[in-house]
């Protein structure tokens, strides 16, 4: 077992397998050896924690990803890992929107690749389809040209 | 007269016409440009425009579709999220999506259209939608070919709209500018003037875009690599030490580079070409649509069906590229629908013809069982005019006559033909609509006199008639006579199959449903058996008067074999009935509703797109086309074994029409291997069956059926 504490000094006792999914803790681990001490997760409350966890608990025996999806991956592969989303993950993604950016970043800290991977396909869900305007309209983006140049910039070649 | 662009101008939010009409972005409204009129007023081709229009539709209406059932949240705080998450995200979205994310900001889009930051982040998006082709490596970076792709049409010398991808160039240009930069091979001329043929040295050194007149290229290219292998060449035959040996691995380097981008080339014109028809197919069902609504609309402000052109309709909507169906539309554009679309009611007498036989048409396509009560336009149309229309008629006069008249020239027609009709068929028939019913008959056998298609050799009952005369010829065949031989053989026909020839009426026939074989062709023999093929009725007498003709010519009615019931519904339950028209073969592969009933193409492909979500249904694979293309008999052709005789069947065999027949020693045979019994038992296991229940003429009998042997 191992002892994690968030940012909001909620303790957490997890089973090491599932908490080695997060490559910052496993090297945490690896460094500090066997030892009850615990491990502070300074830049994750307890809110987006329970949420990680639940994705860990989850995909605890997913084969791990392997380096070949960074690099020489084929580009089949590649379309079906970024299509396929179960419906477990997409119910768990259901979420609102400032909870799922706080996932992306708890992602990105605990360096959990497939959960970082997966949040990111489902912000990308939402721009899919969308006009320009809807997307301001989603992500909050203010619109900063001017009419004249966002005709400009429509009609304007983009460079090679 | 020339209007916008868009006479609807946005579309999306609108539901009913948002998965129909190709799609028009919010922002490239101002873009679209004013089409030069033509006289045919359909385009043969798609624009680009509407390329990239249909792409942005189907993407959207299919994004949509997932985001559906989703709630949505907004305010997720992108700008804030770090810049290489930001990137993450943007490499899941699609390239148009990724595209269209360049115009959100100036920040967004210098971040995107940033080589040294969001290369990864294009490269991952075309790797994960590998539907769209990828830029060639090496040679043009992936926002400009996503702007080749998706990007307005706008050409990239001159500025014009309408300009059309060159590929290989990574360039657009219109029509005008398009041969000066990426000139047809054998239009380049070299520096001497001689032109450049396709076999040159040269041009396999250089990209080149496939088209259907040949293969273009970038002049300047070609004469640019002309000059440095003249010159390479001239130094190796000055023999200067080892250049030959770098030139010769410098132009295979090339080459391989070359062969490369054209293949990538190709990839991207076959998915444009394919987007071309699909964007085609698609515009042709907007276009039907909203000439749909529109004459319903037209209806309802009182103009009679008959009084709107379909065509000139069609050629409105295509002309101002309308792109809604809704109501504010047609009433803006009503002025100009009325120019295209009106007929004029002109009193003169081809304008009349005209519009009676519009109105004709439209009685002819709405009204039910319309074949039994129309005869052909012309027919009516000129005895209408000639007995009850005046001059001082007016159309509205026309219209509340013309209907009534239609009926009552059908009938009188009838009652013409039945009265050619023998004494003895007509001899209860007392008003004109009892005589005029006689025609229905079964023995009322016409043939026709005006033309000399075979399919006017036997026509029985109103419905074959009112069928040929409209068929065969424009202008209608009018001469019909009755047949009296081929009669007397469906009176033999009738008689054997227990009816009256009196009174035995076509739908009497078709309801019995009897099968016949033929007395006089002698049996098929192949694998040491001989076979008969079994005939409906009306088959039957086709048969005869196509093989037999000159045995009827002499007056003797041919041998008819009738089939006992139970080796009719034997035949029934092994023929495969197949009078479909020959498109009409296809079915959805993801349910069973076309199963009895195949559809033509574009009826399955409406079915898959409108059922099944399928955006682009792909044959075996949602649809399926149909092995067995139709034929024109009715019947499957099912022959019945004469010799050895089989009149055996096996009812251990669970379903009648995988059921076959057998000699006796076979089918013991086969209850034993297929059925494991040991000793059958008739009439538990297997029965024997009558073939042939009655022959006409009687005496015929033994003709071409062998005698049955008894094996017991």
């Amino acid at each position: 077992m191992v002892i994690l504490i968030t940012s909001d000094n909620v303790k957490y006792v997890v089973e090491k397998d599932v908490a080695e999914l997060s490559v910052l803790v496993k090297n945490m681990l690896e460094d500090i050896g066997p030892s009850d001490e615990p491990i502070p997760l300074h830049n994750v409350t307890s809110t987006v924690f329970n949420k990680v966890l639940e994705y860990c608990i989850y995909h605890r025996n997913d084969p791990p990803p392997s380096d070949d999806d960074e690099g020489c991956a084929s580009p089949l592969h590649k379309y079906l890992a970024s299509h396929i989303c179960s419906e477990w993950d997409q119910r768990f993604f259901d979420v609102d929107q400032a909870l799922l950016f706080d996932i992306i970043l708890a992602a990105n800290y605990l360096d959990i690749k497939t959960l970082l991977d997966d949040a990111c396909k489902a912000v990308a869900h939402l721009i899919q389809g969308k006009s320009t305007e809807e997307i301001r309209g989603i992500f909050n983006i203010v619109n900063d040209f001017t009419p004249e140049e966002e005709a400009r910039v429509k009609k304007e070649n983009v460079s090679s | 007269m020339l209007i916008q662009h868009s006479i609807g101008d946005k579309l999306l939010p609108e539901v009913p016409d948002y998965d129909i009409f190709p799609f028009q972005d919010v922002d490239d409204v101002e873009f679209g440009t004013i089409k030069e009129f033509s006289i045919y007023g359909i385009t043969a081709d798609p624009t680009p425009r509407r390329l990239t229009g249909y792409l942005k539709k189907r993407h959207r209406i299919s994004s949509r579709k997932a985001q559906l059932q989703e709630q949505v949240h907004p305010n997720f705080p992108f700008s804030t999220l770090p810049i290489d998450l930001g990137l993450l995200v943007l490499g899941h979205l699609h390239p148009l999506d990724l595209y269209q994310f360049t115009f959100v900001s100036k920040l967004m889009r210098s971040i995107v259209l940033s080589k040294a930051l969001a290369q990864g982040a294009w490269r991952s998006s075309y790797e994960r939608h590998p539907d769209v082709p990828a830029p060639p490596p090496r040679m043009v970076s992936e926002p400009r070919w996503t702007f080749i792709l998706f990007g307005p049409d706008i050409c990239s010398h001159c500025g014009d709209r309408g300009a059309a991808p060159v590929f290989a160039l990574a360039e657009k240009y219109c029509w005008n500018c398009r041969d000066d930069f990426a000139a047809l091979g054998g239009k380049i001329c070299d520096y001497g003037g001689n032109r450049i043929e396709g076999s040159h040295p040269v041009l396999s050194l250089i990209p080149r875009e496939p088209t259907v007149t040949g293969h273009r290229y970038r002049p300047s290219d070609i004469l640019a690599t002309l000059k440095k292998v003249t010159l390479m060449q001239i130094l190796v035959n000055y023999k200067i030490q080892g250049l030959a040996v770098i030139f010769e691995a410098d132009k295979q380097i090339l080459k391989k580079r070359v062969s490369v981008i054209n293949a990538y080339t190709l990839r991207a014109k076959a998915w444009e070409f394919n987007l071309l028809r699909e964007a085609e197919e698609d515009r042709n069902l907007a276009l039907k649509y909203v000439c749909t609504r529109f004459s319903k609309w037209l209806c309802k402000q009182g103009y009679k069906p008959w009084d709107i052109s379909q065509s000139g309709l069609r050629k409105f909507v295509d002309h101002y590229d309308v792109q809604k169906a809704s109501f504010p539309v047609f009433q803006r554009s009503h002025q100009l629908i009325m120019e295209y679309a009106i007929h004029d009611r002109h009193y003169d007498s081809n304008s009349r013809r005209r519009f009676l036989t519009r109105m004709f048409t439209f009685y002819e396509s709405r009204t039910k069982d319309a074949w039994e009560m129309l005869p052909h336009s012309s027919l009516v149309v000129d005895s209408f005019l000639q007995s009850r229309f005046t001059e001082d008629m007016t159309y509205n006069e026309v219209e509340q006559l013309f209907p009534s008249f239609i009926k009552e020239a059908s009938e009188a027609e009838r009652a013409n033909l039945a009265l050619q009709l023998p004494e003895n068929l007509r001899a209860d028939a007392s008003g004109p609509g009892a005589m005029a019913s006689k025609v229905s008959l079964a023995t009322a056998v016409f043939s026709c006199f005006s033309c000399r298609s075979k399919a006017g050799d036997i026509l029985i009952g109103w419905k074959t008639i009112c069928r040929h005369m409209r068929v065969v010829r424009i202008s209608g065949c009018t001469l019909f006579r009755f047949n009296p031989r081929l009669s007397a053989i469906t009176a033999a026909l009738v008689t054997v199959s227990g009816l009256r020839y009196e009174t035995a009426t076509v739908d009497d026939m078709d309801n019995k449903n009897d099968r016949f074989l033929c007395g006089e062709c002698r049996p098929l023999r192949r694998h040491r058996m001989s076979s008969l093929r079994s005939y409906t009725w009306f088959d039957m007498l086709h048969h005869l008067w196509r093989h037999h003709r000159t045995l009827i010519a002499t007056g003797i009615v041919p041998a008819i074999h009738l089939l006992s019931s139970e080796a009719r519904d034997f035949v029934v339950d092994h023929e495969e009935v197949r009078f479909r028209p020959t498109w009409r073969v296809w079915r959805c592969s993801m349910c069973d509703e076309y199963d009895m009933n195949w559809a033509s193409y574009q009826e399955i492909i409406v079915h898959s797109k409108k059922e099944h979500f399928v955006e682009d249904p792909l044959k075996a694979r949602s649809i399926e086309k149909m092995k067995h293309s139709p034929i024109r008999s009715r019947h499957y052709d099912f022959r019945l074994w004469v010799e050895p005789h089989h009149n055996c069947v096996c009812l251990r065999c669970p379903i009648p029409g995988r059921r076959r027949l057998f000699t006796r020693s076979l089918v013991l045979k086969h209850l034993e291997t297929n059925h494991s019994t040991l000793d059958p038992q008739e009439f538990m296991d297997w029965t024997r069956m009558t073939i042939v229940a009655a022959t006409t003429p009687c005496d015929s009998q033994s003709k071409n059926l062998p005698k049955v042997k008894n094996e017991d």
